[in-house]
């Protein structure tokens, strides 16, 4: 069925042959239908955006969505101090603009981007930014007033992936602690180094599990330091023994050296074979893990990418239900007036059961939750809304701000709960409001309707593209 | 002195044999003040000879412990073998392998000198350990009662399963036994002490960790070498295991040694989780540590520079968190000390050119020694490397400052003062008998006798005054202990109680909020930081109310003494609590409770249907609940220390005062005796005046031996001050 939804939401369907996306580190080609779906619905919505403040809302929201996609993906190196990290982001970088050392020294978050000519630029705890020259960044730069350390290089990855390399847990020399979850935020995946000596230690378990759950399937744990166990069964118990202790906490585990010069992500395969045929040391990092990890690591910002694209793709199919419900035509009047009508026998029944002094017995507080619950999502049926006028609307936002379970285990405390009567008081006065509320919606909707053509129209309009398709 | 240049007078000095012997100052401050001590005993009278002979033997049975701490793979295995100059004894793997607390006993009084015993868990411990999974799903179970973690169970689950394939179903049968070998090698101590390979097909009868699931210490036995004197080294498993049980294992065993080496890793110096181990070190007085920095031999840049930067960087860490503390630090690799000593393995081909570089930097090689030179010389270069033999120097003087240089001190003031007051009576019956000899005449003998009988009562009563004193004394310690006990016991309970109405207020205040679960949780390490601090000052303090007692005591106590033995020469300073290894044990404070549960399962609690006020009120509950054993047994374990401090302190103070009476009474009654025959020789006939002379030389011998005992004493109390200084230092 053509609807208006349907044609909000068929620029962002995904055809249903998707092409594979292995090792190429993300499908720009699909991203990008994306966001020109997302681009085409704003022209859509563009006329409509003067007069209704949804359409304006769903606008800005979807240029949004279009800006987060554009941005390149972000990858957090963590681990504790001296695990390899800036050496990792040294090899993923090919560059030698962070120099680890054997105490650590990254106190200030480190954020490798994309920029024409090589950059430097210190953000303050205030968020502003400062471009200084390079070499005036001591190793000792920290302190209060720098939260971060920009970095701009004209490296192709960077377009595609930023590099934030975070200051090590757990090190008492410089006092950093847990790792803030602010830092994490912006963050699509992280890489969490352990030295493959002495891997995955319980303080590690507790800072990797306080960080947000949803870097555990999209995230890598990676055993640096890797040279340092000689024989290879002795890599192999190590990396038996992080499968099965980490279960559920990666995406995979991989193991490298970091400590071998580096091959620049920016070598071509030509290059590397190049390189190899002189056997330069970049082949030593490649034996060493670096050809696994390198296939990971595609992996992981391919799975990456996908995941956020689902999301936005998710959040584009709820502006577009959203924007949708509030431009939609109004339903059949007869129909209208019904549902009125069982809307606000319920809300009686509800102020009735609230005011009652008789403490609710167990049956009748399961019926009242479902009851609710039922009420939340009537309560946002698409049609009804513009007959309700902005109290009832705030009535139902405060009756349903609550999770009904929540709501009636509240209410089904101890009788003579304080919060509980109280609860029931606030409750019955709204359902009462209610009550009234939706009385003056049904008297507006007997009456004779005279209003609103400009809606009308600007639904016609809406319609006609779809109907012509 | 920074701890490379500290290495380098340490290997200057010639230290770089491969056999080390470790604790030779103590052993030969032992073995003089024993020699003395039997000296002592040829010239005393029998009573006195059994009495010194026992305190004697009781220093013969002092040893030493030495406990080897760390994180999981950190080298402490390695460092062990090493340090005892075994490789390859304690088993070693890339992941995390000793699971088992390990006591290396070196000619411990009354254990055998060779083999191996192993200790399996009881019925209950088994049961309490695999069932309920030690402590943390007990907390969990009573933080969110029915709600079952199925990753954690899941582990139990393996684990019981895995006894079950290694050792057969009726596992069970061995709980409670033991397994003694004659001959502790390598594969069978691996058998036991070994986590072991995961895969579950190693049902083997001899596969490594075969036992290790149920097995709950392990002993093993050797000769003396390398220490010089009896040691016990606890080689524990790793702190700060992802599986918190192994590591509930390794912090109950930490509470007794004398002596704690903390192996860190050069790669990862110093951790918040080694701080927080150094901490409650610190915390329990334990002032006898040394740092050993592991694995220098992972540093992928100089190792030279990198290990001085390393040290530095520790030692400038463990000077601001525990300021005064004097905690050496060493640099090395165990790895190198055991290729070292492993002679079939090449050391010349160890010994890189970077590795000779970082030699001569430290002393290790001469400037201009070449790596050509003997494999011999080589496998010395390599030890002198590998930082062990500075440990052993550091173990050395550590052992003597422990409660072994205590004893010793102690040993040593019971023989001053017999030595002394054995003189003083020799010297005063030599007098009287040349005054009998010299004319002796019938009535001054018989006045002789009697001043001497009416001494010997003075000493009784005095013997019987200071009894009297020493139970005055006592219970009025002792009182005073139960008072501060009581207060103590109030003040935490107080404390508990705020903090429980502290956290309700907020707990409900969150609620009311609408925070959500991620947000809201208590936080229990206040908490016990307050408790802490608290136990701690009380017992420091009530000790110090202990030590001001007897030292008002001590000139009451001369005074006392004074009346019959002039001029006696009697050492009466006051010990420190320190001197008996006395610490309040603050374990309790660290068994967890279900505060320290991971933020899940708080998620999960919250997320439980309550009101605020019932929240509110499980919380007060949960407070109340968790701490009121802890604060119990906190407060009974000061109570029983200072208990302790008490019976021990105060009885060897007084003991030591009767110990010279009673050595005077037997002196005076034997010349009391000596008059007798001499008034009943005079009323028969002539004196004898050869017998006379003969005692009279013999005593004059006793006491000249008595003098130069009392030098040579008196010179030997002086080796042992500065332990003792130490200690005092360290309690103040």
């Amino acid at each position: 069925m053509p609807n208006l939804f349907s044609w909000l939401w068929q620029p962002f369907q995904r055809p249903d042959n998707t092409p594979s996306r292995e090792g190429s580190g993300g499908s720009e080609p699909e991203e990008a239908a994306l966001q020109a779906g997302l681009r085409l619905t704003r022209e859509r919505l563009a006329p409509l955006a003067a007069s209704h403040a949804s359409a304006a809302a769903a606008s800005r929201a979807l240029r949004k969505l279009d800006e987060r996609l554009s941005r390149p993906l972000r990858v957090a190196l963590l681990g504790e101090f001296n695990t390899g990290k800036s050496s990792l982001a040294r090899l993923l970088l090919g560059s030698t603009m962070s120099a680890p050392d054997v105490l650590p020294e990254t106190a200030v978050p480190v954020l490798f981007r994309y920029a024409e000519q090589p950059s430097l630029c210190l953000v303050s705890s205030d968020g502003e930014r400062r471009a200084v020259a390079a070499g005036t960044v001591t190793p000792g730069l920290g302190g209060e007033s720098v939260r971060m350390i920009e970095v701009g290089l004209p490296l192709g990855l960077l377009r595609r992936v930023e590099i934030l390399d975070v200051p090590g847990a757990a090190n008492p020399a410089s006092r950093t602690g847990e790792i803030p979850l602010h830092i994490v935020r912006d963050t699509h995946f992280a890489l969490w180094c352990t030295p493959a000596t002495q891997a995955w230690k319980g303080s590690e378990q507790r800072a990797w599990l306080a960080l947000p759950q949803r870097l555990r399937p999209a995230s890598l744990l990676v055993a640096t330091h890797m040279d340092l166990l000689r024989e290879q069964t002795d890599r192999d118990k190590v990396m038996n023994r992080l499968r099965r202790e980490t279960r559920g906490y990666f995406r995979d585990v991989a193991m490298i050296s970091t400590t071998q010069r580096a091959m620049s992500i920016e070598q071509s395969a030509a290059e590397r074979e190049e390189a190899r045929r002189q056997g330069a040391s970049t082949d030593l990092w490649y034996a060493n893990g670096g050809r696994a990890f390198w296939s990971g690591l595609m992996d992981t910002v391919a799975a990456a990418r996908a995941a956020r694209e689902e999301s936005a793709a998710r959040v584009a199919r709820r502006i577009a239900a959203w924007t949708a419900a509030r431009l939609s035509p109004p339903q059949d009047s007869d129909q209208r007036a019904v549902i009125l009508d069982l809307w606000r026998k319920q809300a009686e029944a509800l102020a009735r059961a609230l005011t009652g002094n008789a403490a609710p017995d167990e049956a009748a507080l399961a019926g009242f939750a479902d009851e609710l619950s039922r009420f939340a999502s009537n309560a946002l049926k698409p049609g009804l809304e513009p007959y309700l006028g902005r109290e009832a609307a705030n009535a139902i936002a405060m009756l349903f701000s609550c999770e009904p379970r929540a709501l009636a285990r509240t209410l089904g405390g101890r009788s003579g709960d304080a919060t509980a009567q109280r609860l029931k008081g606030v409750l019955a006065q709204l359902s009462e409001e209610l009550v009234e509320a939706l009385d003056a919606a049904q008297t507006q909707l007997a009456a004779p309707r005279n209003g609103s053509p400009e809606l009308r129209h600007v639904f016609d309009g809406l319609l006609q593209p779809e109907t012509a398709t | 002195m920074s701890p490379i240049s500290q290495q380098k007078t340490q290997l200057c000095a010639g230290e770089s044999r491969l056999d080390l012997v470790i604790g030779t100052e103590l052993k030969s401050l032992t073995e003089d003040m024993l020699g003395l001590g039997e000296r002592l005993r040829d010239i005393l009278d029998d009573s006195l000879a059994s009495r010194i002979g026992d305190a004697l033997n009781a220093v013969k049975k002092q040893h030493c412990s030495i406990a080897v701490l760390g994180q999981i793979k950190a080298g402490k295995s390695s460092f062990v073998n090493a340090l005892i100059g075994r490789p390859g004894l304690l088993p070693t793997d890339v992941n995390p392998w000793t699971a088992v607390v390990t006591r290396l006993q070196f000619a411990m009084p009354g254990q055998p000198r060779n083999g191996a015993l192993f200790t399996f868990f009881d019925e209950n411990e088994w049961h309490r350990f695999a069932q309920n999974g030690g402590g943390i799903s007990e907390l969990a179970a009573r933080l969110v009662p029915d709600h079952e973690e199925a990753r954690y169970q899941q582990n139990l689950e393996a684990m019981r399963r895995r006894a079950e394939l290694r050792l057969g179903r009726h596992y069970h049968h061995l709980f409670g036994k033991t397994r003694s070998y004659a001959d502790a090698t390598p594969e069978v101590i691996e058998r036991y002490v070994c986590l072991g390979q995961h895969i579950e097909e190693t049902s083997q009868e001899l596969a490594p960790g075969r036992y290790a699931d149920i097995t709950k210490t392990a002993d093993v036995f050797f000769e003396t070498e390398p220490f010089a004197s009896p040691v016990t080294v606890i080689d524990t498993p790793g702190t700060n295991d992802p599986l918190l049980i192994r590591d509930e294992i390794t912090m109950r065993a930490i509470e007794d040694a004398d002596v704690y080496v903390v192996v860190l890793t050069a790669q990862q110096p110093l951790t918040a989780s080694d701080i927080a181990l150094l901490r409650i070190l610190h915390g329990l007085r334990k002032s006898r540590i040394v740092v050993f920095i592991n694995r220098i031999d992972d540093l992928t840049g100089g190792v030279s520079s990198g290990s001085q930067t390393i040290a530095d960087a520790v030692q400038a860490v463990i000077g601001r968190e525990f300021p005064g503390a004097r905690i050496p630090v060493v640099v090395g690799s165990a790895s190198w000390a055991n290729s070292a000593l492993d002679m079939t393995a090449d050391a010349s081909r160890l010994l890189t050119p970077e590795l000779a570089g970082y030699a001569r930097d430290t002393g290790a090689m001469g400037p201009h020694e070449q790596i050509a030179a003997s494999p011999e010389r080589m496998r010395e270069v390599l030890f002198a490397c590998s930082g062990i033999p500075a440990i052993a120097s550091h173990l050395s003087a550590l052992m003597l400052r422990g409660t072994n240089g205590y004893w010793l001190y102690e040993l040593g003031q019971t023989l001053l003062a017999t030595a002394s007051s054995v003189t003083s009576a020799a010297r005063s019956e030599i007098a009287a008998l040349t005054s009998a000899m010299n004319g002796g005449e019938e009535p001054a003998l018989a006045k002789d006798l009697e001043n001497s009988v009416a001494h010997l009562q003075r000493l009784a009563g005095v013997a019987a005054d200071v009894e009297n004193y020493q139970i005055a004394a006592e219970k009025y310690l002792r009182q005073e202990v139960a008072e501060s006990v009581i207060s103590l016991r109030r003040t935490l309970e107080d404390h508990v109680a705020a903090f429980a109405s502290e956290q309700s207020r907020a707990v409900h205040h969150a609620w009311l909020q609408g925070e959500n679960e991620r947000t809201w949780r208590c936080n229990a390490v206040p908490l016990r930081n307050a408790l802490e601090e608290l136990v701690l000052h009380t017992f420091w303090e009530a000790g110090k109310r202990l030590i001001d007692t007897e030292r008002q005591a001590a000139p009451e106590l001369r005074k006392m003494l004074q009346d019959v033995v002039p001029g006696i020469n009697l050492q009466l300073t006051p010990t420190s609590l320190l001197n008996f290894n006395l610490t309040p044990s603050l374990t309790p404070l660290s068994r967890a409770v279900v505060f320290d549960l991971e933020d899940r399962w708080w998620q999960l609690w919250w997320r439980r249907a309550h009101s605020a006020e019932e929240k509110a009120q499980k919380i007060r509950e949960l407070v109340t609940a968790e701490f009121s054993p802890v604060v119990a047994e906190l407060a009974s374990s000061v109570e029983a220390d200072l208990e302790k401090y008490i019976l021990m302190a105060i009885r060897r103070f007084f003991s030591r005062a009767q110990n010279v009476l009673r050595g005077i009474a037997e002196k005076e009654e034997k010349l009391a005796r000596t008059y007798e025959a001499l008034l009943a020789a005079a009323a028969e006939g002539p004196p004898l005046p050869r017998e006379q002379q003969q005692r009279i030389d013999d005593l004059q011998a006793h006491a000249a031996a008595g003098d130069e005992l009392t030098d040579m004493l008196k010179a030997c109390l002086e080796r042992c001050l500065p332990l003792i200084q130490d200690q005092q230092r360290a309690a103040t």
